[in-house]
């Protein structure tokens, strides 16, 4: 066996094959996952917990029970049939008589779950729903692919805090034509949720849209709920991850990511670090290793060209100091270069087209 | 080749599927759509996930795999498309899936379903689509096998190959319920009902394998007396 390992070859072989086999990607199933919402109102709710087993060796899954406040409610341990399932109403294990919050559930196997919440008033059957749970620890990016902003309509984007960490959320809202129509900022409770309204956040404006929710200092799971008591219905469903990853990056020559920074300064705000620390894990990913990179700074038109450009140049270095510093890159592999307002994704004419072209770009120089 | 080359190229091979795969991604496929001017009002929304404006390819099948549509549309950076299904099928009844790849950047897209008749409003219901290129495994996590109540094991295929699958029932308990082995024709999809293979009331869970081609599925179920319906992704293995 020592002989076997002292074999470069067979060592690399032994690696990635231990790789291929613990890395097996699951969809909607995971060892933690996360239920952004549920309630416990006995006399309106029946809820259901339902967790599964996916592998057929079933195992004890240990779940936690949270208020929106990340309070810890209630907890319990219970055995997952090979091949079968628990079905729980969290009722039974929170003290609380009503509650609104999240649960949360570990495994040594992979599980799968589900929250099904029932109304008790037949009447309200329109709104009886099942969500799947999140998996753990979930993403520093998340798109809510539609919304709605309308008074005859209840909309809430539901955010959990996914890693205990109280994140703070930047989220914003886009019409379906791609406009910035409101920028929000909000910090989840430790293990706790929030429920936002996208009405509020775009002014009350009718509308229908795309929101973009990115984190600092944590990861979050989401969902989009999304009522109508004038035509009877009640529909949910998952918010997709969209951090800028190592696919990507060596598909495709350039990437264009938003890189926010301090006003009139070449200060990396903590919001982008997350994003920064995705591009630094895609170009040190063995596809990309052998790439070096061009860190290109843009600025909007406003103010003087030669103002703009000097900026825009600190802040790519800024960024590119940044990734040698804190995420490990090679310094040998990156330069930094500000073309100021040259260049714009869009035409200056707006305050949302301005944001736009403040960004930066990664471009993939030859080997 | 020597024995050294071949080894490191399977290493290599070994490699490459573990890396990185995102939820957001550049082909989706919705497993379910229908086109039912009369009765159905459907959505297929598209949404950037990058701000690079895609142009996004959509196609449609028949629950056989027949091609019977298709388009293309331009998608504004940070925007969404939302369009009616029926528009690229010529109106026609079709029940299938929907293939859709972007030319750049990852894109997300969803499917709604909503029932005209206002009476009938409790099975509006939405699914998001499934990255392709789909699962080899699933797990329909819930399942319920009951004479009165809807429920849809719903399996498309969704990396163009037949794909022969093997559904494993059990009960809450683990207790096998029995298995049943069905054709999803390329780029189709088929819809299983529980009862039809386990005949008698229960409820448990669903493993599917799939051999000659990749699938995703989702959940439906609906009751009437009690007038709702709801439908989730199963979970799957790639």
């Amino acid at each position: 066996m020592r002989r076997f390992f002292r074999n470069p070859v067979w060592l690399f072989v032994a690696i990635a094959f231990t790789g291929f086999v613990t890395q097996t990607s699951y969809g909607q199933a995971g060892k933690s996952l996360i239920i952004n919402h549920f309630v416990v109102d006995p006399d309106v709710i029946e809820g259901h917990l339902v967790v599964s087993d996916v592998t057929g060796k079933g195992g004890r899954v240990d779940i936690w029970f949270y208020d929106q406040n990340g309070v810890l409610a209630g907890k319990t341990s219970q055995i997952i049939p090979a091949h079968g399932k628990i079905n729980l109403d969290p009722q039974r294990y929170v003290q609380q008589k009503k509650l609104i919050g999240t649960i949360r559930m570990d495994s040594r196997e992979v599980i799968t779950g589900q929250y099904w919440q029932f109304y008790k008033d037949p009447s309200l059957g329109w709104k009886n729903i099942a969500v799947p749970a999140a998996v753990a620890p979930g993403a520093t990016k998340l798109v809510c692919q539609h919304f709605v902003s309308d008074p005859t309509i209840e909309s809430y984007i539901v955010i959990a805090d996914a890693e205990g960490t109280s994140p703070t959320l930047y989220v914003e809202f886009y019409s379906d034509q791609g406009e910035l129509a409101g920028q929000k900022r909000y910090v989840i409770p430790r293990n706790g949720k929030l429920s936002i309204l996208p009405s509020e956040a775009v002014g009350g404006k009718k509308m229908t849209g795309v929101a973009y929710v990115q984190t600092e200092g944590g990861k979050i799971t989401g969902e989009y709920w999304q009522v109508s008591p004038g035509e009877k219905y009640q529909v949910a469903h998952a918010m997709l991850g969209s951090a800028p990853e190592a696919k990507v990056m060596a598909e495709e020559t350039l990437l264009r990511i938003q890189i926010n920074f301090d006003f009139d300064s070449d200060k990396i705000q903590k919001r982008s670090y997350a994003d920064l620390a995705e591009v630094a894990k895609a170009m040190n990913d063995p596809r990309n290793k052998s790439f070096r990179y061009e860190i290109a700074g843009y600025t909007d038109d406003v103010g003087k060209r030669s103002y703009n450009i000097k900026l825009s140049e600190r802040r790519a270095r800024s960024v590119m100091k940044h990734l040698i510093s804190k995420c490990g890159v090679d310094a040998s592999r990156l330069v930094s270069v500000g073309y100021g307002p040259d260049n714009p994704l869009v035409p200056n004419t707006s305050e949302a087209n301005r944001a736009r072209n403040r960004r930066v770009e990664f471009k993939r120089l030859s080997k | 080749m020597n024995r050294t080359r071949m080894t490191y190229l399977l290493s290599v091979f070994l490699v490459l599927p573990v890396l990185v795969n995102a939820q957001g991604s550049r082909e989706f496929v919705v497993n379910h759509f229908v086109s039912d001017p009369n009765v159905i009002e459907s959505h297929l929304v598209i949404t950037d996930v990058e701000g690079k404006g895609p142009i996004v390819t959509m196609k449609f099948y028949d629950n056989d795999g027949n091609l019977v549509g298709e388009g293309k549309e331009l998608l504004q950076p940070f925007g969404k498309l939302n369009l009616d299904p029926g528009e690229y099928v010529k109106h026609a009844v079709v029940n299938g899936t929907v293939h859709i790849s972007a030319d750049r950047g990852n894109i997300v897209a969803e499917y709604w379903q909503f029932y005209k008749d206002p009476e009938e409003s409790w099975k509006n219901t939405t699914a998001i689509a499934v990255s392709a290129p789909g699962f080899s495994k699933l797990v329909a996590p819930h399942f319920v096998s009951d004479q009165d109540v809807e429920a849809y094991l719903v399996l498309a295929s969704t990396d163009g190959k037949d794909a022969v699958v093997t559904i494993r029932f059990y009960d809450d308990t683990g207790r096998n319920l029995g298995k049943a082995r069905e054709l999803v024709k390329a780029n189709g999809k088929r819809i299983l009902k529980p009862w039809e293979y386990v005949k008698h009331k229960t409820t448990g869970v669903a493993f599917i394998e799939s051999d000659g081609g990749r699938v995703a599925g989702e959940y439906w179920q609906a009751q009437e007396s009690k007038r709702y319906q709801v439908v989730y992704p199963m979970g799957g293995i790639k």
